[in-house]
Order: structure tokens, then C-alpha cells, then sequence
């Protein structure tokens, strides 16, 4: 019993300690960010890594998540014969809650990964030691540009997700399933507002955070040769994963009260 | 001038330096040898202000950078140059980007001046012409060639070497010793070089300390510690295992 | 790094893009295509919004003409101000009925604006109109005068058949036999007891019709009318009551 309190208790401390190392790293980041000439070249490339490169497998899972949503919204509102809310259901849905987590998970397990594996990389062979002896600061010279870019392309990646997967929702309502396109595309255009848009950009903008920072302190706190690299690895896709589903829970409901649905 | 005062520093509980008291004079050449896992890269780190002690006081030119926040270390540290034991090249820019990556950070020159101070180093450790090569086509020896080229092109005052002789064969190994005499004689750097390597420690040491378990042992000239009488400083120059020396008895 | 251009390049076109989709996204969803659209404000003072919200349609003989882009609590505090942006040349007329509908999609309240005469001047720009409410007395006395019609007919028809001399002679005889039958009535008039309670406590179809506020208000509008026309006995028409068929002086549309 005693064994299974001290258990919790050095859990909890951990994940206490967890919480810390992240908020420091945030704080850290965000004091570099006013402090530190800006950093182009770095920031640039890690747009390209993290908004190019990803914009395949981004834009596959959006079509896709449009296309069985539509199908799916099809089969249920056909039975009560409206059929043309559809339109509005599927890009409602896509704006608000379905692009913007599938692009945040898709983005955490391929950017989260990598970029816990390359700082962890760099940490195990020294590279952030040499950064720091040479009088630059591993938080600037790797996590802000990595910080900027993600902001900047994850919101860009789920406007794309979004317009594909209302586009190819479309293209299964209309072509496959026979709903009039004209009333399709009227009722969304009736029921979809610009808010239903930028509260699902809102969101992927505070989950880039997540994302990153998780994953960077994954890397910057690795320890243990290449095995520790790997478990860097995992453990930044699995923690940016929770917290990407937990915290939409609570900026849902946030947003529903600055912006009211 | 590096003094250092009652350093200690523990990792989960386990010591690893347990009082360390070491002075260094300015442009002097220190080898600091021990075993394995005896902390010398431990010390060595505290130097560069990589670590922060638990206790003690390690002051660099009269300045105790025990309590530096982070930031208010780079000044330091831009005057000490450090040649990492696997060299920790930067995998993802090629020799050019590495070797001028504190000045192109630091904006410490124009872009003109720039490329010739990186022709001029790679000159000096033996590397001209390699500026477009990546880390990953470089043999172990030709990497810590850069990693120094890399350390030395801000013209450090204090050079810190971590293992420079591990992992290279004996010409090589060799090559890189005469590199560390020939920068402390050339530019008069203040050099500390951490080693278990004897060859190395006896061609570039002007004066040898041993650290062993936690503390500075033994300290004094190559000859001095060649002929000292304590029994664990004659086995570790001659190489002789504990397991070995008990059974001598 | 010598396709650090093309990557540059790149980056800059996905940039670009995507900043180009999510404008268009949010400005499509934004409906800004119509805020540039040329119109006109009026208000309309309704009694009961009936949960209409900002930005619900407006149609005009089924084709939507504007927007609702505000409502507002009245100062006086008997009803809402509901502020309506019409767009331009629409052809509603200054006498045309404002009324909140609920349509069939998903339950979404609307307002319909019918026509009523086409020689009034067209409605302009600021100006206040008196909405139709969800139930209002104009719809309640349209729906009234079909039964007004009915009730009329069947009294008509019981004059004819009942008040000649053979019937009023039948009708003697029987008041005579109504004395007899005194006895029987009291024990009817238990029975009526009965029924009358159960009428109070609104049960039956006439205990409906009796507990029903609206009824009641309908039938005395009825028995003012039969008054009205001299069929019970002639009255001057009452200021409380007007005759829906004509528009009542002071009041606008409709």
C-alpha cells in the first residue's frame, strides 16, 4: 500500500516536472522570440520541412475525412429527406472540428517526430553543446524557427485540408450519391459562416504550439545514445497527440463563449 | 586565468566531482588525465559553462560564472573555443557553414572576410578545399580536424579539448597533438586538454593533473608525474589494471 | 545547399497558396460578396422576434432580398426592433406585410415580406414599419371571417325554417307541454350539473370551446357583427372592434 502511494506520488512529480520543463522551454522561446534577430534562413527551411513536405499526406487525409463525412451525412439525413444538408454538415464540420485535428495529429506524428529526433540527435552527439559553446542559445538557434514555422504553416496546411475535403465532399454528395448540387452548395453557403473557418484556424494555431514545444523538449532532454533518441521519438508523438485532443476540448469550449457559434 | 575552487557535482545522487581545486595560468597547456567515467569531462564541461556546479566556484579572468544565468554566459563563452570528443559537427550544413557558423551567428564579419578567415583555419588544421563537403563524408580524424577549425576561427582565448586523440589511429592521433602545440604556440591560447591517452598527454602537457575519484590527486610537469611515488598515478601511466596491481600486491 | 533557391522558391509558392485559400475560405463562408452588394436599411418593430438571429434571410415573393442584421429590445419594452438590410432594387412596396417564418430546413426562422398592393410608393431606405407578428389579430380575423361566413349561413337558413306561423303555433304547444314536463327537467338539470363542471374544468369539446381565451374573444367579435348587420338587434360599429375588411384610420399597412 505504502509502495503503491510512493508509486503515485514520484508519477505525479513527474509529470509535474514534465509540465515545468515544457512551460520553461514556452517561456523561453517567447523571451527569444522579442530578444533574438530574427532568423530567416533557419525558418525558412523548417517551413519547408514542416509546410511543403507535409502538404501530401495532408491534403490525402483531408480529401479522404470529406469524402466519408459526406457519404456518411448522406446516409443519415437521407432518411429524413435532407439530403442537401449535407453541404453544410460536411463543411461545418470540416472547418470546425475534422481538418483541424486530423491536420494537427497528421503534423504531430510527422513533424513531432522529426524534430524530436533531430534536436535528440543533436543532443546525444554533442551538436547542442557545440551550439552553446559557441555562445548560441539551442532555444533560438532550433526551437524558435521551428516555433514560427509551425505556427505559420499549420493553419496554412488546414485552410488547404478544409478547402480539399469540402471540395471532394462535393464531389462524392453530388456525383456519387445524386444530391442536387445546386441546393448542396446553397445550403452550405447559407450555413457556413467565416467564424465556423477561422475558430477551426484558431485552434490548429494553439495546437502548433503544443506540438512543438512537446516535441522539442523531447529532444533537447534526451538522454541515452541512439535508444534514447527513439524513445524521444515516441513519446513526443504520443504527449503532442494527448494534448493536442485534450486541449481542443477546452479551446472548443473557450472559443464557443468569445465566439459564439 | 581559470581557478577553480571545491567543485562539486552529482548525477542521480551518484558524485562525480567531489571538491575539485585546479588553477590555470594564462596561455598554459593542462592535461588533465584520469580513468574512464572519472569525471574529466565532467570538469572540462564546467569549464565551458555547460554544466552548472552544485557547489563551489569556478572563476574565468576573476569572474565567477557559477551563477550566470545562461544568457549572460555568452560573452564568456565566446572566448573559449571547445573541440568535442566526436567533434559534434552540425550533420545538416557543410564544412564551409560549420567552420564559420559562430561568426555567420554572431554577424562577427562580413561575408568577404567570412570566407577567407574559414580558407585560413582549414589551412591551419590541414583541410583547404573541403569547404563543400558534408560531415557524413569525413573520416573521425578529418571531422576533428573541422571541429577545431570551427573552435579556433573566433580566436578563442581558451581552448578546451575533450578526448581529441580517442577513436583516431596513432598518425592521426599525432597530427592533432601537433595541432594543439602548434595553436598554444602560435596564438597563445590557453589550452586544457582532458585525456587518458599517455602518448598525448606526455607530447602536449606542460603541466599533467590527475583527477581520481572526484579530486585533483596528483598535479605537476610530465617529468614530475612520470616519477611520482603514488602507486595509482604509476599504474595508470603504465597501464596497469587494478585487478593486475592487486595481484601484485 | 545549392537548392536552397528552389526551396525558397517553393516555401514562398506554399505560403502563398495557402494564405490564398484560407482568405477565400473565410471570405466566401463570410458572405463579404454581399456585404458589398448595394442595399438599404429599414427597421421593423415586431411584437415577438421568435428566435430569428443576425443574418437570417429575407425573401420577398420567395427570392431573397436582404438580411437581418441586428435586433434589438424595444425602449419601450413591448417588442423588438428588427433591423432589416434589404438590397437594392427589390420592389418591395412601403405597404408590404413583414412576418417571421420558421422554414422546413433544419428549423431556421426567416422573414417574409408579401406583397399587398402594387401602386404604393416603394419602400425606402430608414424607414419603420409595423411587422406582422407570429399571431397576429389581422391573420386571427382572416381566419375568423371564414367561420363568420359559415355562422352566418347557418342562422340565415334557422330564420327561414323556424320563425313561419305553422312552427310558432308548433312552438305554443309546446311550451305548453314544456310545463309538464317541469317534473323531468329537474332531473335533467342534475345531469346538466354535471356536464357544466366537467365544462369548467375544460373537459369535452365544449369545455374547449368555453376555457378558450381566443374563442371567446372570436365569438364576441361574432355576436358584435351579427349586431353590426341588425341581426340581433343594430348597433353603431364599435371603435374596439373593426371591421378587418377596412383598413382602421391612423394605422398603417396592412
Amino acid at each position: 500500500m505504502e509502495r503503491l502511494f510512493q508509486r503515485f506520488g514520484a508519477g505525479t512529480l513527474r509529470f509535474v516536472d514534465y509540465l515545468g520543463s515544457v512551460a520553461t522551454l514556452t517561456s523561453e522561446a517567447f523571451r527569444s522570440l522579442v530578444t533574438m534577430r530574427p532568423r530567416w534562413r533557419e525558418t525558412t527551411l523548417q517551413v519547408y520541412s514542416i509546410g511543403v513536405r507535409s502538404l501530401p499526406v495532408v491534403l490525402l487525409t483531408g480529401a479522404f475525412i470529406g469524402m466519408v463525412f459526406s457519404a456518411q451525412s448522406y446516409f443519415q439525413f437521407h432518411k429524413v429527406r435532407m439530403d442537401t444538408s449535407t453541404g453544410p454538415a460536411v463543411s461545418i464540420a470540416l472547418s470546425r472540428e475534422l481538418a483541424p485535428i486530423i491536420t494537427s495529429l497528421m503534423i504531430a506524428g510527422r513533424v513531432g517526430a522529426a524534430m524530436a529526433a533531430e534536436i535528440g540527435t543533436m543532443r546525444v552527439t554533442e551538436q547542442i553543446d557545440a551550439l552553446r559553446s559557441m555562445a548560441v542559445l539551442p532555444v533560438e538557434y532550433l526551437v524558435v524557427p521551428r516555433m514560427i514555422a509551425i505556427a505559420f504553416s499549420l493553419p496554412l496546411l488546414t485552410a488547404m485540408s478544409i478547402a480539399i475535403g469540402i471540395f471532394s465532399g462535393y464531389l462524392v454528395g453530388v456525383e456519387v450519391l445524386n444530391i442536387d448540387g445546386a441546393y448542396y452548395l446553397h445550403n452550405m453557403y447559407i450555413y457556413t459562416e467565416d467564424k465556423d473557418i477561422y475558430t477551426g484556424l484558431i485552434k490548429v494555431f494553439i495546437f502548433a504550439f503544443l506540438v512543438v514545444f512537446i516535441s522539442c523538449r523531447e529532444g533537447l532532454h534526451c538522454e541515452g545514445g541512439a535508444e534514447g533518441v527513439g524513445r524521444a521519438t515516441t513519446e513526443a508523438v504520443v504527449n503532442s497527440s494527448i494534448a493536442i485532443l485534450i486541449t481542443n476540448f477546452f479551446v472548443t469550449m473557450l472559443l464557443s463563449k468569445i465566439i459564439p457559434p | 586565468m581559470i581557478e577553480i575552487v571545491g567543485l562539486k557535482k552529482s548525477f542521480a545522487g551518484i558524485p562525480v566531482l567531489q571538491g575539485v581545486d585546479l588553477a590555470v595560468a594564462d596561455s598554459e597547456r593542462l592535461v588533465i588525465i584520469g580513468g574512464s567515467g572519472c569525471g574529466k569531462s565532467v570538469l572540462l564541461r564546467h569549464i565551458a559553462g555547460l554544466l552548472k556546479p552544485d557547489a563551489g566556484i569556478l572563476r574565468i579572468d576573476g569572474r565567477d560564472i557559477v551563477p550566470l544565468p545562461e544568457r549572460d554566459l555568452n560573452p564568456i563563452r565566446q572566448g573559449v573555443g571547445v573541440l568535442f570528443q566526436g567533434a559534434a559537427l552540425f550533420d545538416s550544413l557543410d564544412v564551409f557553414h560549420n567552420v564559420a557558423f559562430s561568426l555567420i551567428e554572431h554577424r562577427a564579419a562580413a561575408p568577404k572576410e567570412i570566407r577567407e578567415r574559414v580558407a585560413e583555419v582549414l589551412a591551419v588544421v590541414g583541410m583547404s578545399g573541403q569547404e563543400n563537403k558534408k560531415p557524413a563524408e569525413l573520416s573521425g580524424g578529418m571531422r576533428k580536424r573541422i571541429g577545431l577549425a570551427r573552435a579556433i576561427i573566433s580566436r578563442p582565448r581558451i581552448m578546451l579539448y575533450d578526448e581529441p586523440t580517442t577513436g583516431l589511429d596513432p598518425q592521426m592521433a599525432d597530427s592533432i597533438n601537433r595541432l594543439i602545440l602548434k595553436l598554444s604556440e602560435n596564438y597563445r591560447v590557453t589550452s586544457i586538454v582532458v585525456t587518458h591517452d599517455m602518448t598525448s598527454a606526455q607530447m602536449v602537457g606542460e603541466r599533467i593533473a590527475m583527477l581520481h575519484q572526484g579530486k585533483i590527486l596528483v598535479s605537476g610537469t610530465p617529468r614530475e608525474i612520470q616519477e611520482s611515488p603514488q602507486p595509482i598515478v604509476q599504474n595508470f601511466i603504465r597501464g596497469i589494471s587494478e585487478e593486475r596491481a592487486a595481484q601484485r600486491g | 545547399m545549392n537548392n536552397e533557391r528552389g526551396i525558397q522558391r517553393t516555401v514562398g509558392v506554399f505560403v502563398f497558396a495557402g494564405i490564398l485559400v484560407a482568405c477565400a475560405l473565410i471570405l466566401h463562408f463570410g458572405k463579404v460578396g454581399d456585404r458589398f452588394r448595394g442595399g438599404y436599411p429599414v427597421t421593423v418593430e415586431f411584437a415577438n422576434a421568435g428566435g430569428l438571429v443576425r443574418g437570417a434571410q429575407v425573401l420577398f415573393a420567395g427570392v431573397p432580398v436582404g438580411k437581418v442584421g441586428g435586433i434589438s429590445l424595444r425602449d419601450e419594452g413591448d417588442g423588438v426592433n428588427v433591423e432589416v438590410d434589404l438590397f437594392d432594387n427589390n420592389g418591395i412596396r412601403s405597404d408590404a406585410r413583414f412576418l417571421i417564418k420558421q422554414s422546413g430546413f433544419l428549423g431556421d426562422k426567416h422573414i417574409v415580406v408579401l406583397p399587398v398592393s402594387s401602386t404604393a410608393p416603394l419602400l425606402k431606405g430608414g424607414e419603420r414599419l409595423r411587422g406582422t407578428d407570429p399571431f397576429d389579430f389581422t391573420d386571427a380575423a382572416a381566419q375568423a371571417g371564414e367561420a363568420i361566413r359559415k355562422l352566418n349561413a347557418a342562422v340565415d337558413k334557422f330564420s327561414e325554417a323556424m320563425l313561419d306561423p305553422q312552427t310558432l303555433g308548433d312552438l305554443k304547444s309546446s311550451v305548453r307541454n314544456f310545463s309538464d314536463l317541469g317534473g323531468k327537467l329537474q332531473g335533467s338539470a342534475d345531469r346538466l350539473n354535471a356536464i357544466l363542471a366537467r365544462v369548467q374544468k375544460g373537459e369535452g369539446t365544449f369545455g374547449k370551446l368555453v376555457n378558450d381565451p381566443e374563442l371567446h374573444d372570436e365569438l364576441k367579435r361574432l355576436i358584435h357583427n351579427w349586431r353590426v348587420h341588425g341581426l340581433l338587434y343594430r348597433e353603431k360599429a364599435d371603435e374596439r372592434y373593426p371591421d378587418p375588411r377596412k383598413p382602421a384610420p391612423g394605422a398603417r399597412a396592412p
